[in-house]
């Protein structure tokens, strides 16, 4: 007979391999033929699909969950480590003859919401590794914001060595690290340890070629998924394992990794970008409802990425020819998102983890301050549901906004230059625009995410 | 990598009067931080009480392989014990424990080490291995055995 068997337990250095040695003795023992996959430190002698398909017997000695995928539709026989250690025999004897066995099932879709919900996972992970740079670098930002809103610049008269020192902390760098720690995060989760730099350089490129927080997750599940493979589909001789895996694996994973990220997300993203600035200046009429709604689907799109850089740009730009409305409205727009979502997170209790609801609450102080970084993690998480509802929040107190002519004298610091008097020519239309992005987006978000499963 | 690199006669306690698992891991942890092995004793047996939580690491034949891979420990290690009768150790055949192996891996490096590893724990499940074990009398024994059938 031919025995197939796959031994794992939780440390995977001693039961895992006592139990493969168990099976295998005793197997031949009895006289059959048998294969044992043992799935410890890593996975070795691995079964393939023809040993799985082709096997009389399947014996899982298992601590822990493993993927049962391969096993689909087949009658196995699941038990301790230990109960193999202490009777091999025995669990061979009842594996043969059915006794306490079972069929695997097949149900069509396992495999794809396998995958769907390792996805959410790995972007999740990616969030939990990004949370301190946001949180940390935000409160940091604001906190500089405090000492006046060009107090870090050092040809301003109202320079600050201080508010200097704490706007190269949070912004240049906890910031600057925001991207390449979500793409690290997301690349551990797909791969190991080994994916962590491979994922941490993809995460540099995308910060610093400009796609920003979306770049950065393709970039990290490419790192995460072209280190896997190499680690586990391609095995190399034994005396070669340490060498493959400190130099090859890293070299491959990182050329691979780095040239798809310049040349086939730096380059269009830089071409989007170009045609998106050109596409603007082509524009002319630069107010108006419609042009605010523009504004704010471009600001919450990406938050910090190439479609909210260039509109920014753009508007800061139009500020020299002394056109003061949209930068109001683009300064509304990227207050919008993480206002809109912490007031979601205390609406809607049951649609939030309890991280993020107190995430939600340090995006009260990062919306006030127009750092609109911090409603990335949310996005992250569920970007399909988030990203449009913070799009259209954003338009609302965007289009308000522009619409009934709010201007602003300054670019940047939210509530910081709100306060100062004569910055904001309609203090009360500007607040009231924000105030209904924010309720527009947290109703939106609200009805748009589902309950957290428990 | 040979079983020598993970284990010395400095790591090999004949000690009767451990009878206890809580005994059994202090002397372990107090060799282990002479040897410089592991830079703190109470992490080490945190970390091997968390592994026996897990699942108790006491096998047959009065045997046991408490194992624990943590943050303390500076490289991997073995540690051979010949101890009294320990009566709080849960095994697989109610047998009681009185010969142990403690592995001792770091949370991070390399993992030539692991391959040693496996193959000790296979080795175990030999009959001639375990009682050879039992038997013997010294540290070069002990050292001897371990050497012997390595593959």
């Amino acid at each position: 007979m031919k025995i197939v068997a796959v031994t794992s337990c939780p440390t995977g250095i001693a039961h895992t391999f006592m139990a493969a040695e168990l099976i295998e003795d005793t197997a031949k023992e009895l006289g059959h033929t048998v294969k044992v996959e043992t799935q410890g430190a890593r996975i070795e002698n691995e079964l393939t699909q023809n040993d799985i398909d082709t096997a009389d017997v399947i014996i899982l000695a298992i601590d822990r969950e493993i993927d049962m995928n391969r096993f689909s539709g087949k009658k196995v026989k699941k038990v301790s480590t230990s109960r193999v250690i202490k009777e091999s025999k025995k669990v061979i004897a009842e594996a043969i003859n059915g006794d306490g066995s079972y069929i695997v099932s097949t149900s069509a879709n396992s495999n794809n919401a396998n995958e769907k919900k390792g996805l959410y996972t790995h972007f999740m992970s990616g969030v939990n590794y990004m949370l301190p740079f946001v949180i940390a670098g935000g409160i940091i930002i604001a906190m500089s914001f405090a000492f006046g809103i060009e107090a870090s610049d050092p040809t301003s008269d109202k320079y600050n060595i201080l508010a200097e020192a704490l706007s190269t902390i949070g912004g240049g760098t906890a910031f600057a690290l925001m991207v390449p720690a979500l793409a690290a995060g997301i690349a551990s989760s797909v791969a190991g340890r080994a994916g962590f730099a491979p994922g941490l350089i993809a995460g540099t490129l995308a910060a610093n070629g400009g796609s920003g927080f979306l770049g950065g997750m393709l970039g990290g599940l490419l790192a995460g998924y072209v280190t896997k493979f190499l680690v586990e589909k391609i095995t190399p001789p034994k005396s070669f394992d340490a060498l493959y895996n400190l130099i090859v694996v890293p070299l491959i994973a990182t050329l691979v990794i780095g040239l798809s990220m310049v040349f086939l997300i730096d380059k269009p993203i830089g071409m989007l970008l170009e045609s998106l600035t050109n596409f603007l200046n082509g524009l002319g009429e630069t107010s108006g409802v419609m042009f605010g709604l523009l504004i704010g689907v471009m600001m919450a799109s990406d938050m910090g990425g190439p479609i909210n850089k260039s509109i920014s740009t753009f508007s800061i730009g139009l500020m020299s020819a002394g056109v003061n409305g949209p930068i109001a409205a683009c300064m509304a727009a990227g207050m919008v998102p993480p206002l809109g979502l912490a007031l979601a997170s205390v609406l809607f209790k049951d649609k939030f983890t309890k991280e993020e609801k107190i995430q939600g609450q340090s995006c009260w102080i990062l919306g006030a301050s127009y750092i609109t970084e911090g409603a990335i993690p949310f996005a992250v998480a569920d970007p399909i549901r988030v990203i449009p509802s913070l799009m259209v929040g954003s338009s609302v107190a965007a289009a308000i906004s522009l619409g009934l002519g709010v201007t602003s004298m300054a670019p940047h610091g939210g509530i910081w230059v709100l306060l100062i008097p004569n910055v904001i020519n309609k203090l009360g239309i500007y607040v009231l625009a924000i105030l209904a992005g924010t309720v527009v987006t947290a109703l939106l978000v609200g009805f748009l995410k589902k309950p957290i499963e428990k | 990598m040979k079983i020598e690199n993970l284990i010395t006669e400095d790591n090999i306690i004949f000690d009767e009067s451990i009878d206890s698992k809580d005994r059994l891991f202090e002397k372990v942890s107090e060799v282990l931080l002479t040897n410089k092995i592991i830079s703190d004793r109470d992490i080490f047996i945190k970390d091997l009480f968390a592994r026996e939580a897990e699942a108790p690491t006491g096998l047959i034949d009065g045997f046991g392989i408490p194992h624990a891979q943590s943050s303390a420990v500076l490289e991997p290690s073995l540690v051979f014990i010949k101890a009294g009768n320990i009566k709080d150790y849960e095994t697989m055949d109610e047998g009681i424990v009185s010969t142990a192996f403690v592995i001792a891996v770091p949370a991070t490096g390399g993992s030539d080490h692991l391959e040693i590893l496996s193959n000790l724990a296979r080795r175990l499940m030999k009959d001639g291995f375990r009682k050879n074990l039992k038997n013997s009398q010294t540290k070069e024994e002990v050292l001897l055995i371990l050497k012997g059938e390595e593959l």
